[in-house]
């Protein structure tokens, strides 16, 4: 009888714990809901597509989440593009602000917003309290020029455009805010593609046999931008003065992407952008109000094969927690994304293989991308939208195809991803930006993934549900003395032996902006031992025995932080 | 060569006066031509009508003309239709699948191709040749193509097994195991090759493979020392300055490093003037009209010319010569096959295939007798060669030509005294 029992339970052992190269981790299988009909999100993109083969119409649109009306949840802007010609894109208004109203659903308040005057092909949204008056404002990027977007106060917006002096024209992609003076001020520094003209004839062209979108290679890569802000609601246009250029001569970057971090740990916020079929760039912020490009100089422009691959979206975080922002970037199909790993000696080498990614993404055609914990495990998870630029993918082989499925990667081990399937991997779609934010304030990061020509579709996080041992802190940063949003300030987090670092950010990933709050995984530890804040301005504050499973509001040069929610 | 009769026929009669310059610059192209292989063009038509013959009669022949059809006339799709054939005639046929799946690929249907030979590797067919080959195809696609390296170790492993001096096999192993960040594994594959005074392109990828690892150990001295060796072999690799710009730049050597990062932007751009140029001759082009592709593989032989990438010069200077037919109305052919003739020659000589640079100023010279600087040319291979005497005629007559010419005394001074040595 004994025996029988030993029996049944050595029978059931080895068949409800499977050997652990089987084992799925609980959190992999479910973790995120698509909620996009629940939520009230309704949201078709539209790329004006009319059988003519425009480039524009491959790029799609971004999105952010932020407080427009500092309620205390972040609320969501989706951009549009629209018909592809000049002249009815200027009438054409189709990107949407959706209220957040706190109950885990939105709210369209374009029209009240006075957001139904946007109007022109846009791609992407960075969003900043460039005038520190206390509420978020934005710029949308665009075919044929940018335009700024001042907060009210009141729930509106105007258009501040001409005032500002940001309005070049140009067809422009990613922009982000960035404080690179540390003047207090949030300065502008905007990424532009390509010289595209409608009124040039361009070749019919033809891959396969059939009419496609013509190759990048036609068309001439077009200088970025930097504006420095004056501080009274105006920008100068400083490119030239901060030697934003090419070192090879003549601007030819065809720029999708920017980040600003500190890369080197001086202090000064550096820029990364990834450009399209040329050498990427990397800016080293001399601290003189000059920048000097050195992603050649430092392994961080080509893949390991010295190619210029087609840079799309691009993120920047400590993923191996050495302290030292690394930078991930997404590429096209037949060329693996890019981990460029920040050696700290100046230098970076792209070790996609040896983190496990460099199969994963081979295949796929990447876009929006970003690091983020999203099961609260204190480590970096990563994000990549895939989507193609052609319907014709499949004529050049029977391992590509126009909608994609997108990835998710957990880092299960430091410096080790594995691909988790997941909700978010469901649909093979033609992706584009990536939104990072705790929309429902419950500890955990949800996710809003936008598509070409297709519904843009939210995804609730159920990590704090399901795993409560996982804990988290949101930071949520006022600047002082540094800019309001407090943009660019690093903040470090040590509990135990880890030592975790992140910033304040805006725009990060592909046309998108980011939930500026910062939401921390805290795995088991429930207490902070110490967190330290860097501010802009060159300000260093610090906190100790710190509760975890809540939003703290930093003021800087505040001894006492403020808790909310 | 075909067309070239035809064209040579159609203009007898009316420019009698051009026949011999045709006819020798005819034989100069057939000789040339004939270690050139080309697509030759048969009716699919009269392919099918002998297929139907085949396939009644023995499967064997049908696979015969099947790959034939695939390895020589391309007609890939046709051949696949054949394959398939034969596989249904004979489910055992190693090399049936081998070759459908050879097919697939070429037509970029991997999963068809992976299909076909992971059958042929996990079934009971014979063994041997074709199943190496179908696991190192597979193993190719697996890595190239769909991105599972893993899958492709075990595969390669047993083609080294039973063929341990495939070198292809090796190269492509090795470029598995670096994917992987398994440098010990390929450094016991590479070093053994490595160590050789004979550099071909096999040994280059061996040595930037190498190279590449040891800069992934952070062993940037001995990475140094083996892209060098590439550069001083292969002067138009333009990824090898680039690696060799990197080691210098982690060895703080930035002087240097900007240097070769220089060099490499401009090999860079040389390979970029020669992407389209390539995509125009190729898959792409198919539908180009013949003279666009004439000066587009022209423009290709030069630019390799000037990198000294002499394999692919002389490879791009023989299509040339195959497209272009003698032409009495069309000067520019003609000048293309001179200069394609004489661009070869030069090739050769570079290798140090004298002879074989003899026999093409000979045929220039068969077409026009009054070019100096051929005979001065054919009298130098001739003496690498210590045809000493046919070297003296060869100086003197192009000496009858440019009389005045300091080069061609000299050249007859020097072979003289050679001659007289050798009396003595």
């Amino acid at each position: 009888m004994i025996r029988h029992i030993v029996l049944l339970l050595f029978f059931l052992t080895f068949n409800l714990f499977p050997p652990l190269s089987e084992c799925q981790h609980p959190l992999k299988q479910s973790v995120f809901i698509e909620v996009t009909q629940q939520s009230g999100i309704n949201f078709t993109h539209f790329n004006g597509a009319n059988g003519e083969y425009h480039l524009p119409e491959t790029l799609g649109s971004g999105g952010a989440f932020f407080d427009y009306d500092q309620d205390g949840d972040v609320d969501l802007l989706l951009v549009n593009c629209g018909p592809i010609h000049s002249m009815e894109a200027s009438t054409y208004s189709g990107s949407v602000l959706y209220r957040n109203m706190g109950n885990g659903t939105f709210f369209d308040v374009t029209t009240q917003s006075k957001l139904d005057t946007i109007t022109g092909y846009n791609h992407g949204i960075a969003v900043a309290d460039y005038d520190n008056d206390g509420d978020p404002d934005f710029l949308l990027t665009g075919l044929m020029s940018n335009s700024l977007y001042q907060n009210n106060g009141d729930g509106t917006f105007s258009n501040v455009t001409q005032l500002a002096g940001v309005g070049h024209s140009g067809w422009s992609s990613s922009a982000t805010f960035f404080d690179y003076d540390r003047d207090g001020h949030l300065d502008l520094y905007v990424v532009n593609y390509v010289d595209y003209r409608f009124d040039e004839e361009f070749p019919v062209c033809k891959e396969f046999g059939v009419q496609d979108y013509c190759n990048l290679r036609y068309y001439r890569g077009t200088a970025d931008r930097l504006y420095h802000n004056n501080g009274d609601g105006t920008f100068s246009n400083v490119t030239q003065l901060a030697c934003i250029e090419d070192p090879g001569g003549s601007f030819q970057g065809k720029g999708l992407g920017v980040i600003a971090t500190d890369f080197n740990n001086d202090r000064w916020p550096d820029l990364y952008v990834a450009n399209d079929g040329t050498p990427n760039y990397l800016f080293y912020n001399n601290g003189d109000g000059t920048f000097s490009e050195i992603a050649a100089y430092t392994g961080c422009a080509y893949s390991d094969d010295g190619l210029a691959q087609a840079g799309m979206g691009v993120d920047t975080g400590d993923y191996n927690q050495d302290g030292l922002m690394d930078i991930y970037v997404t590429n096209f199909s037949e060329e693996t994304n890019n981990l460029y790993r920040n050696n700290g000696d100046g230098t970076f080498t792209d070790c996609i293989h040896q983190v496990g990614l460099g199969n994963p993404t081979f295949l796929p055609v990447g876009f929006g991308t970003i690091f983020f914990d999203y099961d609260n495990d204190t480590d970096l998870d990563l994000f990549v939208a895939n989507g193609h630029v052609t319907q014709h993918a499949h004529l050049k082989s029977d391992l590509l195809s126009y909608g994609q499925q997108n990835q998710l990667f957990e880092q299960w081990t430091i410096g080790q991803f594995t691909e988790v399937s997941s909700e978010l991997s469901r649909y093979s779609e033609i992706s584009r930006g990536v939104l990072v934010a705790d929309y429902d304030n419950d500890g955990d990061l949800d996710l809003l993934i936008t598509q070409l020509n297709q519904p843009a579709r939210l995804y609730q996080n159920q990590t704090v549900e399901s795993e409560s041992t996982h804990h988290w802190i949101r930071l949520k940063m006022v600047g002082k003395d540094s800019n309001r949003d407090g943009i660019g300030t690093r903040v470090k987090i040590e509990i135990g032996k880890l030592s975790l670092i992140r910033d304040i950010r805006t725009s990060s990933g592909y046309l998108s902006s980011q939930d500026q709050r910062l939401t921390v995984g805290l795995g088991k530890y429930s207490i902070i031992d110490r967190l330290t804040v860097y501010w802009p301005n060159g300000d260093i504050q610090a906190w100790e025995n710190i509760e975890s499973n809540r939003e703290i509001v930093l003021e800087e040069n505040k001894v006492n932080n403020r808790q909310d929610g | 060569m075909i067309q070239s009769i035809s064209l040579v026929k159609g203009n007898l009669s009316g420019s009698i006066r051009w026949l011999p310059h045709c006819l020798f610059l005819l034989i100069f192209v057939l000789v040339i031509a004939s270690s050139t292989e080309g697509n030759e063009q048969e009716s699919t038509q009269t392919g099918h009508d002998n297929f139907n013959k085949l396939s009644v009669q023995n499967p064997d022949s049908l696979l015969k003309f099947a790959v034939e059809h695939l390895l020589k006339k391309h007609q890939v799709e046709y051949s696949i239709e054949l394959l398939q054939q034969v596989i249904a005639l004979n489910p055992n046929s190693s090399q049936a699948h081998y070759y459908l799946g050879l097919a697939y690929a070429i037509k970029h249907q991997w999963k068809s191709a992976t299909a076909v030979l992971r059958r042929l590797i996990s079934s009971s067919m014979s063994q041997g040749i074709f199943l190496n080959a179908a696991k190192f195809q597979l193993g190719k696609i697996f890595i190239q193509e769909m991105a599972q390296t893993e899958e492709a170790v075990p595969l390669l492993v047993d083609v080294l097994q039973s063929q341990p001096d495939n070198i292809e096999a090796r190269l492509l192993l090795s470029q598995a195991y670096m994917q992987l960040g398994h440098n010990t594994e390929l450094f016991a594959l590479l070093n053994p090759v490595t160590h050789t005074n004979d550099i071909d392109q096999n040994i280059i990828q061996a040595l930037m493979l190498v190279g590449k690892a040891l800069f992934s150990d952070m062993e940037y001295v001995k990475a140094l020392g083996y892209f060098e060796r590439v550069v001083i072999n292969r002067p138009f690799e333009a990824n090898a300055y680039f690696h060799l710009a990197n080691c210098y730049f982690r060895l703080k050597r930035i002087a240097e490093g900007k240097q070769m990062l220089q060099t490499f932007e401009q090999r860079r751009q040389e390979r970029e003037e020669l992407a389209p140029l390539k995509r125009m001759v190729g898959e792409s082009g198919e539908d180009m009209p013949n003279n666009a592709k004439l000066e587009a593989w022209l423009q290709i032989a030069q630019l390799e010319l000037k990198r000294e990438n002499w394999s692919v010069a002389e490879t791009a200077f023989r299509q040339l010569i195959a497209l272009a037919a003698p032409n009495p109305e069309n000067n520019r052919h003609d000048y293309i096959i001179i200069l394609a003739g004489e661009s070869l020659a030069k090739i050769h000589i570079q290798k140090g295939e004298y002879d074989q640079a003899e026999s093409i100023y000979q045929s220039l010279l068969q077409a026009n007798d009054q070019q100096a600087k051929h005979w001065n040319n054919l009298g130098y291979t001739q003496v690498m060669q210590r045809k000493f005497e046919q070297a003296q005629q060869s100086f003197q007559t192009a000496i009858q030509i440019e009389p005045n010419n300091t080069s061609f005394r000299l050249n007859l001074s020097k072979v003289e005294q050679r001659i007289n040595d050798a009396l003595d």
